[in-house]
């Protein structure tokens, strides 16, 4: 009886668990091409927090290759931080790009990539639409866009 | 009968020096060296050597992405792959040995006094266990949510490891469900006895694990228990971290639960526990 009631127990949990996002934070992801990209789709954010924190992964299209630069852009401006996952210790075992000053170097086809993207919103903003966009350094054309949409509401479900 | 006798007393490599390995699977799998995830030009688990996400089937995905996902997460499958196959003769090494997900979180749990330690024991494991894996699986498929990524061990120890040397790894932690992970790491990990009470419950390779752990039980090498040496004293059941031993009656090993971390074997004064195949 035990074994069956904690059995229905955490699958309650469980379920409450999965359902539940805190609506702080969000995974996109696009791909970048010589034709501005695509987005997997837009994120979906509840406005009214002071901090949102986006994980970004994106694949290369070829034929494009070269470095990217990472904004964050709209209106009003937000004030946000962009980082990039390497290695601490890179043992150079494989080639892969590198995020430095907002700017992925080194980018070829086929390349993955992962950045963190942190937005600070104004505080009288309940609402709007930013973009995360990829610049191509060398040409300044936009290589990808992903749309952040910040909607009222608390609670909002979104997929991680 | 084929076995390692022992203990205290046993003098199996992998009992004597498991504390050695989970330092080295540590030094191997996890920032700031991560050696083995670099050799694919990756800084840790996520993307290809993900071993969670790629079995989850979401809705509206079609058999195309589902199997492209086993292709983007190609060293997480070998992974899983491996460990099951391991398990099935060997029993989990991976778990008790080299996890990296779990080695540091047990470690910690040892510099946290006793008094201070919660005690989950009289939680029967499976059936958590497998209700977690149950939602785990089904309840992204019909599109309430997910549990994959947003509870997973496999990205936040590592982040953990990596977050005083990467403002990356800061940011995926200061969020709420960064810090939802990581207060479960300590709730389930860190403060509970044993240290395995997260592997216990929540985690999905673990369950699929301890499944293969059970199917192999008949023919593999397990922690097994020698009833006409046991005297039933119940010590062993105190140190399993995974609360895998009954004293109810008998003492019994639940092979669904059991690891061989062999800590049962180490105090056993009878020798009554062994780690081999089933007695013909």
């Amino acid at each position: 009886m035990k074994r069956i009631l904690v059995f229905l127990f955490a699958t309650v949990l469980c379920v409450f668990a999965a359902w539940f996002r805190p609506g702080d934070s969000a995974h996109a992801m696009g791909m970048i091409s010589i034709k501005g990209g695509k987005a997997r789709h837009p994120v979906h954010l509840p406005s009214g927090k002071d901090r949102y924190t986006l994980v970004l992964t994106g694949t290369i299209l070829p034929p494009y290759q070269g470095d990217a630069r990472v904004v964050v852009e709209g209106d009003p401006a937000p004030s946000y931080s962009v980082y990039g996952s390497d290695p601490i210790i890179d043992l150079k075992l494989r080639r892969r790009p590198y995020f430095g000053d907002h700017i992925l170097t080194g980018l070829r086809p086929k390349d993955r990539f992962t950045i963190w993207v942190v937005i600070r919103p104004p505080e009288e903003m309940t609402g709007g639409k930013y973009d995360v966009a990829f610049y191509d350094t060398a040409t300044e054309k936009a290589v990808l866009k992903i749309p952040v949409l910040f909607e009222g509401g608390e609670g909002h479900h979104h997929e991680g | 009968m084929k076995a390692e006798h022992g203990s205290p007393g046993s003098t199996s490599f992998w009992a004597r020096h498991r504390n050695s390995i989970l330092v080295i699977g540590i030094i191997l799998f996890l920032p700031p060296l991560a050696a083995i995830v670099q050799t694919t030009g990756d800084v840790n688990f996520c993307g290809r050597w993900c071993p969670r996400m790629f079995f989850v089937w979401r809705e509206g995905t079609t058999l195309t992405a589902f199997l492209v996902g086993f292709v983007r997460s190609y060293m997480g499958v070998a992974l899983v792959v491996g460990i099951l196959a391991t398990t099935l003769y060997y029993g989990r090494y991976w778990c008790s040995h080299l996890c990296p997900a779990a080695s540091p979180v047990e470690l910690g749990s040892r510099l946290v006094p006793s008094p201070l330690k919660l005690d989950f024991s009289k939680t029967p494991a499976p059936s958590f266990r497998y209700a977690y894996l149950l939602v785990y699986l089904i309840v992204p498929a019909i599109g309430i949510g997910s549990l994959c990524c947003n509870y997973c061990n496999f990205a936040a120890v590592p982040r953990l490891f990596a977050a005083p040397f990467s403002d990356g790894d800061v940011a995926y932690l200061l969020r709420i469900q960064g810090m939802a992970n990581v207060g479960l790491l300590l709730f389930l990990g860190v403060f509970a006895r044993g240290g395995r009470a997260y592997c216990n419950l929540l985690c999905p390779i673990g369950a699929l694990d301890a499944l293969s752990n059970r199917i192999g039980a008949k023919f593999g090498r397990r922690v097994r228990i020698d009833p006409d040496k046991c005297t039933n004293c119940g010590e062993c059941s105190k140190v399993c971290p995974t609360w895998a031993i009954d004293t109810k009656d008998a003492t019994t090993i639940n092979q669904l639960s059991c690891m061989p971390c062999r800590l049962c074997q180490g105090v056993c004064q009878t020798e009554a526990i062994y780690y081999g195949k089933q007695a013909s």
